[in-house]
């Protein structure tokens, strides 16, 4: 009989970025190497490393018309490959889960590829090349010299800044890699439900965009939900948001908030020595597809308002300490006003639900593992609605990895010739889930049940219930 | 006069004013301002009374001669049907003439002789005349057949002067006792004692002279003229006749700033204060909010008092450009009369004060303000109009958003106001009840925006860089009222929402169901649907809120998604509605088998429940595609399709 003796979860083995162009030399293989993990390896196991992606990725070129080599399993590992630029390849190598059996008095190692879920993983890639570019630009934009020894001080220069970024970075995904799941993948964004007078006055307080007009861009966020997202693209606003939560939100509320008036607030990391705590923090440059902005974030209660001034021009002046100070006086009592609006709003919202509320919220609250899960998504705007709350593990691997796979990649809804089609699924699972997924109209809807005994018809219908439910506001023709 | 005022005047009297005998030697002029009737009384009416009214044409005018009775005419006043002409000659007595058609029986004049001091009469009704004498009010009937007058109603109290307002039937009496000012209304056979005005402190004197009653925004108001206590500078004290039973109250305080002798009018809701030392008018308009004391709002002129347009008054004259003669304006020989007419007796002249909207425009800067003066002024609409379409226009600044916003929402109060009174005049009527005639038609507001008018404004602005921005605080205010949007802006918001490539706006506007949810207006997304497919999303979510699902099923069928649109019409028409032919079209359109022979199957399935046959019915007109399917699938070789 097998016994289980012990199981290891997802790890990050590593993670590199290079390119091919850099160090064609002989001896200069590692010049291609802008970024490895773990970085106190040795150099000739790194170039090993980056020859054996290049070689991968160089044999599969032979088959496919584009270089776009995505992922390698082997027995122990799972390697996924991207490349944002040309030129420019993030790899990272995961150990795949492992369990370690003892068959027959020997210790077997059971290694478990298959929980995996590329998607997922490529999901999480993506997000890691995402946020650099957010922080700090394209790579290619950091390589511009002609000139051979420029270019070499670019390159080292390109190295320190992704080893600063990504050393801190990696920590966060290392922490996760166990438990990244359908949400990480998504790249969604949860959108604050508000009254439409609300709505239209939080969307309105961008007109503040025309009173200072050196302001390009306006977003407003409550806590960690989207109230209005102004014209930034999807994937943009979702680095923003991911910013804003790591850099700005997880310190509010370790610092003792100032109520009753707004004031603008850093998000630099390393705030050790604040100089002046007077004068306003610095704006932050941030890269949007729509090209590099200075960030103001300016906090009022619970609300985060990022303001965005241009910076793509090079003589762009950093704004000086009384434009803070007439943006404060001018926004700041309004927007208390509308925090504090807001903030009844949702308070008295929740009342209400907490009344009427039955069954699917009281069950969730419970949490147990059994209860349905659904989650629905908006393909066009990435907004989501759910109750499966991230990196909960209230989902079983094998339960995220099939709704990853159902899941439409999101590559492929911005193409717009791609028409979304209507559809309907069911599956179920080894270890007694149901998976209810229905695809309408660009929005993906996903009831998750646990129920052994459930037929289809009972499937169905506790699906077919949890749609109206949940999803009462959106249309769907199908019910 | 002088006209220093670099020529823009907001005042101006009537183009054309009605032209009477001038006061003479012989000739005395009266007005009755009841009737708005000028009488020029030549030689005590022995030579001639010629009549005018408010519009004298050549038919209007009566012109008569009665004897002279003797004693000067104090008084002259036609009932209002005209028959019945009263003549006060002396203070104790009354006569009283009838008419037959335009010419005076002079042989059955009807004296009515009293013991009192009679200080003027006003008719309140066609044969009823109430006398005001220094005993107190009574109502009288004439009765010419009987030549007979008869006392209806009387009320007793001692009086110094009165004031008579005609439009809202009522006088103020100044009694003996106490000073006190008792607002009294006379109708037909009816006299009420209102409440009296409250004057301050008691036994305070008020002068005949410095009190005035006018209308203003439908409320009697008791104007009195008086000395401020502080700075000796003038105030008008305005007591509106609006508390509970009619009672008067002192609501609004008029600061003149100046001293000297003072007339009033009231224009198009506005109180006028002429000014004869300096020669100008002020305005107010006791709507617009003053600096409030007590509940009293004081109020300063809404711009620097500025004199009446200059009027040239064309004299006859045989050569052909005539002779113009320009009128003094605030003449020691005028004399006002309310609401807004002006007579100089000496000239022969009768005008009506006129408000000039447009320059006033130029002399109030605050836009606010303006705007809410605007939306008082009968004729403010167009100006209003005017004035919103110069802001976003060519005036537009980025910091003018929020007095863009403050103007919306000061227009769509009103808006919202008419809207709702006018969805509760449709609803709130119960067929089998008869409707109230009283309050069935309220009356529109003074000046009402619509949606229309403003769409109108935003036409002329479309496609520029801000004009999403000035739409949405419009549909905000609109929100605020509760007014949905109509189709025409709805469309106009969509256009710019999708120029500026704000999908995600309008994609939270129709979840929240702030556009317009029409066909038409789901079509017009439609049509976008290329631009980016968030577009065809928000345009499919419109379709399916107002369950267009023949739209919908179009939509599909054209995107080639013909079993989604299949599933569709069996969900929302029903099976047997669904046209075979429609969809297997669609489907043999495909070239896809799969798709065809799942939509032939699905056909024959629903045959086969509604016809217990395979069979299509004929009339469907299937041949072809019966066809289709039997050489795309022929059946031996086909493996039996399997239908779950």
């Amino acid at each position: 009989m097998t016994k289980l003796l012990q199981r290891v979860e997802i790890t990050l083995r590593s993670f590199y970025i290079f390119n091919s162009s850099f160090g064609q030399r002989e001896g200069e293989e590692h010049k291609k190497i802008l970024y490895y993990y773990p970085n106190d390896i040795e150099l000739n196991t790194k170039i090993k490393d980056v020859g054996l992606s290049e070689a991968i990725i160089a044999f599969t070129g032979t088959f496919t018309t584009d270089h776009d080599c995505k992922a390698l399993h082997t027995q122990k590992t799972t390697q996924l490959f991207y490349q944002p630029e040309p030129g420019y390849w993030l790899v990272i190598v995961l150990n795949v889960p492992k369990e370690i059996r003892l068959k027959d008095g020997v210790e077997v190692a059971d290694y478990r590829g298959g929980e995996v879920s590329d998607r997922i993983f490529r999901a999480v890639l993506r997000q890691c090349y995402n946020f650099y570019r957010f922080q700090y630009g394209e790579f290619s934009n950091k390589l511009t010299a002609t000139n051979v020894e420029q270019l070499e001080s670019q390159r080292q220069a390109l190295q320190e800044q992704l080893l600063q970024f990504y050393d801190k970075y990696l920590i966060k995904v290392k922490e996760l890699s166990g438990n990244c799941d359908i949400m990480d993948m998504l790249h969604s964004i949860q959108y604050l439900a508000l009254d439409k007078s609300l709505f239209l006055r939080a969307q309105n307080f961008s007109m503040l965009c025309a009173t200072f007009p050196a302001i390009k861009e306006c977003i407003m966020l409550y806590n960690h939900q989207v109230v209005c997202g102004g014209k930034l693209s999807a994937g943009d606003l979702y680095s923003l948001h991911a910013y804003i939560v790591e850099n700005v939100l997880s310190k509010e509320t370790s610092s003792a908030t100032n109520e009753g008036e707004g004031r603008f607030v850093s998000s630099v990391q390393d705030e050790v020595t604040l100089v002046d705590a007077n004068l306003p923090p610095p704006p932050v440059r941030v890269h949007l597809s729509l090209g590099s902005h200075h960030l103001l974030i300016y906090r009022a209660l619970n609300v985060t308002l990022c303001l965005f001034l241009d910076a793509s021009a090079a003589d762009q002046a950093v704004p000086k300490p009384d434009f803070y100070e007439e943006l404060h006086a001018y926004m700041g009592p309004q927007l208390i006003c509308l925090a504090r609006d807001i903030a009844n709003e949702i308070c008295k919202e929740s009342i209400i639900s907490s009344i009427l509320g039955g069954g699917i919220e009281n069950a969730s609250a419970t949490a147990d593992s059994s209860a349905p899960k659904y989650l629905f998504i908006n393909e066009q705007s990435l907004q989501h609605h759910t109750n499966i709350y991230r990196h909960s593990k209230s989902l079983p691997n094998n339960v995220m990895s099939i709704i990853a796979d159902l899941a439409n990649p999101s590559e492929s809804w911005t193409n717009a010739a791609a028409v979304a089609a209507t559809e309907e699924l069911q599956v179920k699972t080894t270890n007694d889930y149901w998976i209810v997924k229905r695809r309408c109209n660009w929005r993906q809807y996903y009831v998750i049940l646990c129920n052994s005994k459930a037929t289809l018809l009972d499937v169905t219908q506790e699906a077919k219930r949890i749609f109206e439910l949940e999803f009462r506001d959106d249309v769907f023709f199908d019910k | 006069m002088e006209n220093s005022s670099n020529g823009i005047h907001y005042i101006e009297l009537s183009r054309n004013p009605i032209r009477f005998d001038a006061v003479s030697q012989l000739t005395n002029v009266f007005f009755d301002d009841s009737n708005k009737q000028i009488f020029a009384v030549r030689s005590g009416g022995a030579t001639g009374v010629v009549v005018k009214g408010p519009n004298p044409t050549e038919d209007t005018v009566i012109s008569f001669c009665m004897s002279d009775r003797g004693g000067a005419i104090r008084s002259i006043k036609f009932s209002p049907d005209n028959q019945v002409l009263a003549v006060q000659r002396k203070e104790n007595a009354v006569e009283f003439v009838c008419f037959q058609g335009d010419q005076p029986m002079l042989q059955d004049i009807i004296t009515h002789q009293v013991k009192t001091l009679i200080y003027g009469f006003v008719w309140v009704h066609n044969r009823e005349v109430a006398l005001i004498s220094n005993t107190g009010v009574e109502i009288f009937t004439v009765i010419p057949e009987k030549r007979q007058v008869k006392t209806t109603k009387a009320l007793s109290i001692s009086i110094k002067w009165f004031a008579w307002c005609c439009d809202a039937n009522v006088a103020l009496l100044c009694t003996t006792e106490g000073n006190t000012l008792l607002p009294v209304l006379v109708k037909q056979k009816v006299i009420t004692k209102l409440p009296k005005v409250d004057l301050g402190h008691p036994g305070r004197e008020v002068q005949e002279s410095k009190v005035t009653l006018g209308q203003v925004y439908g409320v009697l108001a008791v104007l009195i003229l008086q000395t401020n206590s502080s700075d000796g500078l003038m105030e008008v004290e305005v007591h509106l006749l609006n508390g509970p039973g009619l009672a008067p109250r002192k609501c609004h305080v008029l600061r003149l700033s100046l001293n000297g002798r003072f007339a009033i009018n009231t224009v198009d809701n506005l109180i006028v204060v002429h000014h004869q030392a300096t020669g100008t008018s002020l305005l107010f308009d006791i709507n617009l909010s003053g600096e409030v004391i007590n509940e009293v709002s004081y109020h300063t002129p809404i711009t620097p008092g500025r004199s009446i347009k200059p009027f040239g008054l064309k004299l006859p004259s045989l050569s052909p450009d005539g002779q113009i003669l320009q009128c003094e304006l605030y003449s020691t020989n005028w004399v006002l009369f309310q609401p807004n007419i002006v007579i100089d007796a000496k000239l022969g002249c009768m005008w009506y004060l006129n408000l000039c909207i447009e320059p006033l425009c130029h002399l109030i800067s605050d836009r606010i303000r303006l705007t809410e003066f605007l939306l008082q002024r009968s004729n403010g609409k167009q100006m209003l109009l005017k004035v919103i379409s110069q802001l976003v226009d060519d005036q537009y600044k980025g910091t003018l958003l929020p007095v863009l916003e403050t103007i919306f929402n000061r227009i769509n109060k009103i808006y919202a106001s008419w809207v709702h009174l006018e969805l509760q005049q449709q609803t709130a009527q119960p067929s089998n009840v008869k409707p109230n005639p009283n309050s069935k038609h309220s009356p529109p507001p003074i000046v009402l925006i619509e949606q229309s008018d403003m769409a109108q404004i935003f036409q002329t602005i479309a496609q520029r860089p801000y004009t999403e921005t000035i739409l949405m605080l419009y549909l905000q205010s609109l929100n605020r009222f509760n007014i949905a949007a109509q189709e025409e802006l709805s469309k106009m918001i969509i256009v710019e929402l999708i120029r500026n490539r704000s999908f995600d706006t309008l994609r939270r506007l129709v979840t929240y169901s702030m556009l317009m949810e029409t066909k038409s207006t789901a079509c017009f997304l439609l049509a976008y649907s290329n631009v980016d497919t968030a577009i065809s999303q928000v345009a499919i979510d419109m379709l399916g809120k107002i369950q267009a699902h023949e739209i919908i099923i179009e939509v599909m069928l054209g995107q080639g998604k013909v079993i989604d649109a299949l599933r569709l019409a069996k969900s929302s028409l029903g099976l047997d509605k669904v046209p075979a032919r429609k969809f297997l079209e669609a489907a043999y359109k495909t070239k896809d088998d799969l798709v065809f022979h799942s939509v032939y199957r699905f056909f024959q399935m629903r045959n086969l429940r509604l016809y217990e046959t395979l069979a299509f019915p004929k009339t469907e007109q299937c041949t072809e595609f019966i066809q289709h399917y039997n050489n795309t699938f022929p059946v031996d070789k086909a493996p039996r399709p399997q239908i779950s």
